[in-house]
């Protein structure tokens, strides 16, 4: 197994690379990163690569890559084997070359068996807060309801407010 | 200067080339297609593209970017698709799609043909 952070690590060595982000293009989020901070891209990567992959293009065909060039910079897209994952490189267009860094990462592509990185919270920040509170007399209602159910029992019974 | 016809004729001398058009992003239609083969639907594919370059372009509003896209590479299986969008006044909101088969084609070269085609291109 290829430890897909190390190989991250190894392309931002690539002369004109400036970032290398794993993200998440069903979640439209950067997993894991390196380089300069490019989270803000994902949602761009995300839009693109559904696009591609999702739309008549595909018909059956495997995307691999996408490269975006701007004005300044280069953005490639390399779709790894594991559903929704791809990485997000950006390297200057002036600097290095966009062909050595393709051929490396279609390299990664082939080897990366990429595992979600720890995403435990760091020490110090407050745990997330619960979408919505619910009443304690509703759980019961629906444990009792789903008590009834698990017995089999033919009855009707009506739900008292 | 050329014209989409003979623009679309010069794309499809391009090693590898099996489908080219001209596309307009903003309705999905395709002003002129021309291909090589029947397993490409070009209008089917333009529609495709012009998703591509929408994503692209809503995108880099929101994310409150100044920056135009040179052209965009997809790399599939089986072939090479270049979008390359116009940068004349005249061609505001047109592309040149490019598909090309993987084995045959040069995408380097393809790359810089296109920029060429697209500079003497009148629409």
């Amino acid at each position: 197994m290829i430890d897909l952070d190390q190989q991250m690590r190894e392309v931002l060595r690539l002369d004109g690379v400036r970032s290398v982000c794993l993200v998440h293009w069903h979640e439209e989020r950067a997993v894991a990163w390196h380089g300069a901070d490019d989270r803000a891209l994902a949602a761009q990567t995300a839009a693109v690569v559904r696009a591609v992959a999702e739309g008549p293009l595909e018909q059956g065909r495997t995307v691999e890559e996408v490269v975006l060039t701007e004005r300044g910079d280069h953005l490639i897209y390399t779709v790894l084997a594991r559903p929704g994952l791809c990485l997000q490189v950006r390297m200057g267009r002036d600097q290095g070359s966009l062909g050595l860094v393709l051929h490396r990462l279609r390299r990664v592509a082939e080897e990366a068996r990429p595992q979600l990185p720890d995403v435990r919270r760091r020490r110090g920040t407050p745990a997330p807060a619960a979408p919505t509170t619910v009443e304690r007399p509703v759980l019961l209602r629906v444990l009792n309801a789903l008590r009834e159910l698990s017995t089999g029992s033919d009855r009707t019974a009506e739900v008292v407010a | 200067m050329a014209n989409i016809d003979s623009g679309l004729k010069e794309m499809m001398e391009i090693e590898g080339a099996i489908g080219a058009a001209v596309v307009d992003y903003s309705s999905g239609m395709a002003l002129g297609t021309l291909s090589s083969t029947k397993s490409l639907d070009l209008n089917v594919a333009a529609a495709g593209n012009t998703e591509v370059v929408r994503a692209k372009i809503r995108t880099t509003e929101q994310l409150g970017l100044n920056e135009s896209i040179e052209d965009i590479l997809i790399t599939l299986s089986a072939q090479y698709h270049i979008i390359r969008p116009l940068t004349s006044r005249k061609g505001q909101g047109l592309f040149l799609y490019l598909a090309m088969d993987r084995t045959r084609g040069n995408l380097a070269l393809a790359r810089h043909r296109l920029k060429s085609i697209e500079e003497e291109l009148d629409v």
